[in-house]
């Protein structure tokens, strides 16, 4: 079956452009959700950057439970 | 979705209680002189498809239009309503009472709220706009109606959403701490690699910690640790040596020369900018008091100017303000550097360890330079600051340095190395700090990359997709030119996207074999409206069979001959569809009352309208005549102009059907015969060929009756007609007795008993044509 353009665009952009997957999953989602509907307000466009920014961030090491927070009772 | 029935308006723009175009499912010709209420029934139409009126969204009209949908003259407790019917028996409507906002309502509301009313109605202005609108203006109106604008969209979203990355991230502000890292490491290291740097790193490691780490960092770390033991270990002279060594490395040289530089790029980029505005501005001023003639084409300098060039000075601009925004970031990030700098300053001289020093220097030189330094509120930096403010504060700190350097001179060899490496270490630690700031500014390099070809594909998308559609459509419209233009002077035309640009959409043709990047180098203006005409139909064909097509005086601009072109395309090509013709050219009009027939076609005359009150009407019993007689109480001279014009366009018809030949004139003076020369030599022939079945008898006589009723006609032609079209004075009386004779004889051609013309059918014999039933007869043989 042929792939809707959106796919298309996307795997055309990546063919060309290495991206974290993340960040393509984010331009993706915009695409589907109201990304070509309608023009999308400066303050919705930000809020994807932020997204996309955030998907990149490198996850930090989930911070040791000392023993307080591992459930000390006082 | 169905046909229309009705539109009922009340109290909505020029209507008054009730006005109701009929339709009852068939196509419409509506005629009606200006402000009668054509336009009123388009207006209806486009707020019920968009919920407002696009020629009224301006200052004078109201939040919701209401100073211009409602009727000035609306009674209180009346509502302003309208009302479509369709066939199917749903309807949809618009009432807007107070607080004015439009309320909509009905079963077939949101059909036809989907409706594209690009693509159902067109108005004579927007074929004109059409063809003379720019590629991109093309572009925004077509791309719609070819049904990919949600690309367009994607595509714009796409680049809005790099534009708030590069932001978001920070892009501009982290290339600009890189390169003052970068010239930081250089300071200290030199053209040193990153593996030097790691051993430089490593040996310091080694003389004050020794163990077997081989991560740089934490080597690093280690190390610093070790030097901060030591140096607390110092002796107070030691710790005066130390302080006055960092306060000795504390140079702010290169931060203010890279502010100055920044401050003398931002005001370069400014000023220069500045100076640019202005004298489009000073240009565009002697544009507009200069504008007669053809000289307009580039609307911001009024300089006759080629696309290729007018489109790289848009790129140059935008390029030039783009220079200016990231003159603008670095100057941001130098400042801040400079600020941080003067603070570091601030600090080492303030150092306790120094107290004994500073008070040695009391009466100085210096204590008085850095009186300012000890002023100078860094936060207060931050928010900007002059060339000269930063020449001093160097000057300064020059001192500064220059007094503890001479005074640290001195310092044990032990200390010296402690700060020394101290220092390396901080300088190796900001390098990697460089490396990764260089490695997200790769990776936002890269998303933005990424954007950029998202932003092609989808424009790829769109040049793809229109591909194919363009050819059907252009099939389409060349097929409907061909209609409108037999002679085939103009071929190709077509729709397309130029390879050069990403949006725009044009129209070419062949004019002669020679092809034409636009339609605008060589067609007439009629032609171009024809070419408008034969785009929109071509776009409103692909409509769903049942979405009406409204065509508001689309034929202005066109002569007699491609008008009934007009009326036979409309008969070949839309005979499925429903479409509502409006017109104020009465000729045409009464033409197209014999081109458009019914069944399929229904003909409707609007009275003129004479106030708010009595809003707008329709002629109940339509004929043409009775328009004229419409003016008689007000305006006798026009009743009876109308009445010639009638005849000047009914005679010539009549004429042509019977084979009346009238003598050859040379150039236009064909086209521009009157009624009364028709009239004349229809009284010459018909005195031989115009004959009337006798009563009660197969037998025929000559038409004496006819004969005389004709002339009775042209002999008021002759003596009202023409003086009541220059304007003399017609009274009343006259002017309906001219309107009756031409009444009378245009009803001569007409069989009392079958209602049909007496050229309704050729007998196939003796060259004679007759009504339906055969009461009348014209032989035009004997002519």
């Amino acid at each position: 079956m042929e792939a809707d353009w959106i796919t298309r665009c996307l795997s055309a952009a990546s063919k060309k452009q290495q991206v974290d997957p993340r960040a393509a999953r984010c331009v993706e989602d915009m695409l589907r959700a109201d990304g070509a509907c309608r023009k999308l307000s400066p303050a919705e466009s930000a809020r994807v950057a932020t997204s996309i920014l955030d998907a990149l961030k490198p996850k930090s090491e989930p911070e040791p439970q000392t023993g307080d927070e591992a459930g000390a009772v006082e | 979705m169905t046909r229309l029935k009705q539109l009922s308006l009340s109290w909505f723009r020029g209507a008054a209680e009730a006005a109701n175009y009929r339709f009852d499912g068939s196509s419409v010709v509506i005629y009606g002189e200006n402000g009668s209420g054509k336009s009123t029934f388009v207006d209806a139409l486009e707020v019920l498809i968009r919920g407002s009126c696009d020629h009224l969204k301006h200052e004078y009209s109201g939040t919701h239009q209401e100073k211009g949908l409602v009727n000035t003259h609306r009674p209180s407790g009346a509502t302003t309503q309208v009302r479509l019917g369709l066939m199917d028996g749903r309807d949809a409507a618009v009432c807007i009472d107070r607080p004015f906002r439009p309320i909509m309502s009905g079963s077939a509301q949101a059909d036809v709220a989907a409706w594209d009313y690009s693509r159902v109605v067109l108005r004579q202005d927007e074929i004109a706009s059409f063809i003379k609108a720019t590629k991109a203006e093309k572009y925004s109106t077509l791309l719609p109606l070819l049904g990919l604008g949600h690309l367009e969209l994607a595509a714009e979203n796409v680049r809005q959403l790099a534009r708030n990355v590069s932001d978001k991230g920070g892009l501009k502000l982290k290339q600009g701490q890189l390169t003052a890292a970068q010239a930081a490491r250089e300071r200290v290291f030199g053209d040193k690699t990153d593996h030097q740097i790691n051993k430089e790193v490593e040996r310091i490691y080694s003389r004050y910690v020794g163990a077997s780490e081989k991560d740089p960092e934490k080597q690093s770390s280690a190390a610093r640790t070790e030097i901060e033991r030591q140096q607390a270990d110092f002796t107070k002279k030691d710790r005066r040596y130390s302080a006055l060594k960092a306060l000795a490395d504390s140079d702010i040289t290169a931060e203010a020369t890279a502010l100055k530089a920044s401050l003398a790029k931002l005001e370069e980029a400014t000023e220069s900018l500045v100076k640019e505005r202005l004298a489009v501005i000073n240009a565009a001023e002697a544009f507009v008091k200069g504008l007669e003639g053809d000289l307009i084409d580039c609307p911001a300098c009024g300089n006759r100017t080629t696309v290729e060039d007018l489109r790289a000075y848009v790129k140059a601009e935008q390029e030039r303000l783009h220079e200016t925004q990231d003159a603008s970031v670095e100057h941001r990030r130098a400042l801040s550097a400079y600020c941080d700098a003067v603070l570091k300053l601030k600090s080492a001289w303030s150092a306790g360890e120094l107290a004994h020093w500073r008070n040695a220097e009391a009466n100085s030189e210096l204590k008085k330079k850095v009186a300012t330094l000890d002023e100078t509120d860094v936060s207060e930096l931050r928010s900007g600051c002059s060339a000269e403010s930063i020449d001093q504060l160097e000057t300064i700190a020059f001192a500064v340095r220059q007094a503890a350097d001479r005074d640290s001179f001195e310092a044990p060899a032990s200390v010296q190395a402690l700060s020394d490496h101290a220092r390396i270490l901080t300088a190796a630690t900001e390098a990697w700090s460089a490396q990764a700031l260089l490695a997200e500014i790769n990776e936002l390099d890269g998303l933005m990359a990424y954007l950029a070809e998202l932003e092609a594909a989808i424009r790829k998308e769109i040049r793809a997709q229109s591909g194919s559609i363009f050819d059907e459509i252009s099939s389409d419209i060349q097929r409907l030119w061909d209609q409108l233009h037999p002679s085939k002077r103009i071929q190709n035309v077509h729709l397309h996207v130029p390879f050069d640009s990403d949006k725009a959409i044009d129209v070419a043709v062949q004019f002669h074999g020679v092809d034409q990047a636009s339609p605008r180098l060589t067609l007439s203006e009629g032609y171009r409206n024809s070419l408008g005409l034969s785009i929109f139909l071509a776009l409103a064909m692909r409509q769903p069979p049942d979405t009406p097509i409204i065509l508001d005086d689309v034929v202005l601009s066109m002569d007699r001959n491609h008008r009934g072109m007009v009326a036979d395309l409309l008969e070949n090509e839309l005979s499925d569809r429903q479409v509502i013709l409006l017109t104020h050219e009465r000729d045409w009009y009464i033409e197209l009352t014999h081109l458009l027939k019914p069944p399929r076609w229904r003909h409707q005359m609007l009275l003129p309208w004479e106030s708010p009150e009595k809003g707008i009407k329709f002629q109940g019993h339509v004929t043409s005549f009775d328009l004229a007689r419409a003016h008689l109480e007000s305006r006798p001279d026009s009743a009876a102009n109308d009445a010639r014009k009638i005849m000047d366009t009914e005679l010539p018809i009549a004429a042509e059907k019977l084979r009346t030949r009238l003598p050859y004139r040379r150039g236009t003076k064909n086209d521009q015969r009157t009624g009364v020369e028709f009239l004349t030599q229809l009284i010459g022939d018909g005195a031989k060929a115009f004959e009337i079945k006798k009563e009660g008898s197969s037998d025929y006589t000559k038409n004496e009756a006819a004969i005389a009723l004709m002339k009775d006609a042209e002999r008021r032609m002759i003596a009202w007609g023409n003086p009541g079209s220059h304007g003399f004075d017609v009274r009343k009386a006259e002017a309906a007795k001219l309107i009756d004779a031409c009444e009378a004889a245009i009803g001569t051609l007409i069989c009392a008993g079958c209602t049909k013309q007496v050229w309704f059918a050729d007998t196939g014999n003796s060259e004679t044509l007759q009504c339906q039933c055969g009461t009348i007869r014209w032989r035009y043989g004997k002519t």
